[in-house]
This record gives C-alpha cells, sequence and structure tokens, in this order.
C-alpha cells in the first residue's frame, strides 16, 4: 500500500517539448539531503528527483514506525504483558534524524575530506572492524551496532536504482531470523532474491529493452511488493490453521 | 561463626510464588494480574496477598487502570525488585555450585 500510494509521484509529467531537469533546480534543502547528489535515477529523462518524494518516505517511514508500536500497545493492553518499547523509540528517533543530521553532516567531513575512493574503504572498513569487536560484547550493544550497520547499508544502498528495496530485503530477513518461521524465511529468501535479481536488471540491462522504462520501473516494484503481500497473506493462513489445529 | 548455605536467600523472594512474581515481571515493562494469576495458577485473593507483600516490601510497583470499561491492574518491577532477584538468583547458583563441588 506504501509502494501503491507513492506512484503519483514517480508518473512521468507530461511536456509538449520533452521534459528535462537539472539538480540546480532543485532547492537547497534538496541538495542538504542529497549531499552526494544521490537521486533514485540521475537520467536527466523521466521522474525527477523532488522534495516531495523525500518528505512522503520520511513520513511513510515515521508512520511504519509508529504503527507497530500503536498495534504492540494495543494488544499488550488486550494480553495483559507488555514489554519495554523505549529502545524501539530510541532508534526510531535516531533513524529519522540519521538521514537529516547525521548524513548530510558525515558525508562532508569525510567524503569532501578524503573523496569517495578513499572515503568508501575507510567507512567499510571501520564498520566491519566495530562488528568484529563488539561481537563477543553484550546483547544490547551488538543490538545497536546490527542496528547502525543497517543504517550505513541503507545509506550506501542508494547508489542502486531500487536500492530502498534492498534495505526492506535486509529489514525481512532479519524478521524471519527473529520469528523463526519457515513461511516468513520462505518469503524472506524469494523477496531478497527477487530483490537482487531487480537491482542487477536495472543497473546492468535497463535501457536495452523495447518497451518503456516505467512499465519496467512500476513491474519491478509490483512484483517484489507482491511477494511481500503474499507472504503476509500465507503467514495469516498458517496462524489460522495453526490455531485450529489442538495442541 | 559459619553461615548457613542458605543465608544468602531472601525469605521475601524466595516464596515459591512471589519468585514467580518477579521473575515474570522482570521479564517485561509490565504484567497484567490475570495474566499473571493465570501463568502462576493462583486464585485472586493468593495473588492479591503475594503481591501486596511484595509493594510492601518495595520490590513491585501496582498501578490500577482501565482497558475500555474494564478495571486493569498492572504490576511492574522496581530497581529494588531486579536487585533482589539478581541477589536472589546468585544465591540460588552459589547454592547449586555448592552442592555440584560436595
Amino acid at each position: 500500500m506504501v509502494i501503491a500510494a507513492a506512484i503519483p509521484l514517480y508518473l512521468p509529467p507530461e511536456c509538449r517539448f520533452g521534459c528535462t531537469w537539472s539538480t540546480s533546480d532543485l532547492p537547497s534543502v534538496w541538495h542538504w539531503l542529497h549531499p552526494t547528489g544521490q537521486a533514485s535515477r540521475t537520467s536527466t529523462l523521466g521522474a525527477h528527483p523532488s522534495l516531495w518524494k523525500d518528505a512522503y518516505w520520511l513520513a511513510a517511514l515515521s508512520m511504519g514506525f509508529l504503527a507497530p508500536v500503536w498495534w504492540y500497545r494495543r494488544r499488550a493492553r488486550k494480553v495483559g504483558v507488555e514489554t519495554s518499547t523505549r529502545p524501539y523509540a530510541q532508534v526510531t528517533l535516531f533513524v529519522l534524524v540519521f538521514p537529516l543530521l547525521g548524513v548530510p553532516v558525515l558525508t562532508r567531513l569525510l567524503f569532501n575530506a578524503l573523496s569517495w575512493p578513499l572515503a568508501l574503504p575507510v567507512l567499510v572498513v571501520g564498520v566491519v572492524g566495530v562488528v568484529v569487536a563488539t561481537t563477543p560484547a553484550k546483547r544490547r550493544l551488538r543490538t545497536v551496532v546490527a542496528v547502525l550497520s543497517l543504517i550505513l547499508f541503507a545509506h550506501l544502498a542508494m547508489i542502486f536504482a531500487f536500492g530502498p528495496l534492498l534495505v526492506v530485503a535486509v529489514g525481512v530477513l532479519g524478521l524471519a531470523w527473529v520469528e523463526r518461521s519457515a513461511v516468513c524465511t520462505t518469503f524472506a529468501v524469494l523477496f531478497a532474491v527477487w530483490v537482487v535479481v531487480v537491482n542487477a536488471w536495472s543497473t546492468w540491462v535497463y535501457g536495452s529493452f523495447l518497451w518503456p522504462a516505467a512499465l519496467l520501473d512500476y513491474g519491478d516494484l509490483l512484483s517484489s511488493s507482491l511477494i511481500l503481500v503474499l507472504g503476509g497473506a500465507a503467514g495469516l493462513v498458517a496462524r489460522r490453521v495453526r490455531d485450529k489445529v489442538p495442541a | 561463626m559459619i553461615e548457613p548455605p542458605t543465608s544468602g536467600l531472601d525469605d521475601t523472594v524466595h516464596q515459591r510464588h512471589r519468585l514467580g512474581i518477579l521473575t515474570i515481571a522482570a521479564e517485561a515493562e509490565r504484567v497484567e494480574f490475570g495474566y499473571l494469576k493465570t501463568l502462576l495458577s493462583l486464585t485472586a485473593g493468593n495473588l492479591s496477598r503475594h503481591v501486596t507483600v511484595l509493594e510492601e516490601a518495595g520490590l513491585v510497583e501496582v498501578e490500577k487502570g482501565y482497558d475500555g470499561r474494564r478495571p486493569k491492574t498492572w504490576v511492574s518491577v522496581t530497581a529494588a525488585g531486579r536487585e533482589a532477584l539478581a541477589a536472589e538468583m546468585a544465591a540460588l547458583r552459589a547454592l547449586l555450585d555448592r552442592h555440584d563441588q560436595a
């Protein structure tokens, strides 16, 4: 639903003499949020980056975090046991603040000072080093490192046309690991494999076909979201079947 | 003077049902009275008495509220409660070690 609701933002504008755009036309807030000039597609034709898209995804992200907390607290009141949502709230706050402040500031400090070819290995080696060093540490620290690594991955994955789907894939795989559910794992793996194919397709094969690029975009997005919807439906059916079978 | 092997155990915490209440409450932010009653297989009166003992010792906090029109009583463990439970577990562990070495 979230992806489907975003489709109007990605519809190509109708222009009589062809559409062109340049990042210099975009407001300064956009340049602050995208210090490396990242965009979902850097072609000068078709869907172009806008502040509206950023605002939509930020709002979707916020709702995506708030909705489970609301659902969880409501359910906890019914079931009668409630665990703390504080770490979740802290991570949410961090995930929202990081792209607005952390990424722009860090990118300007690190990448502008060292340049991409040098800064990227430094960053990757730094993160891997911290992950390895904290592996025997306490569970809470390991969780923090895992979340930070995922956020860094989320930033780097945006160089791919469908990078956000890669981030969703990592999240779904994490969920499958936590839930230890065969249905969730099956659909998580299926989704991850398909998302890698979609990104490879869009990065290296894109443009070599005769049908419109927009059709490829929507096809890729819809097919990926369809896997998640089917996974959710399968999970629901599996739970109903399990509830019916007496223990 | 030699200390008895069970001197580390706290009577307020060690009682089987109170230990159950503290253990369950320590695993969550807060637990509802009905949930504890079912999980510990206690009557409402019996559970209430044990919760009162723990509350008077400052080991749990009791919060009364409503879920819609239904009255609910929530129990949460205090910092002192967590410390007392950790001390109880350490005492039990020491007792087990002593038993294994014998």
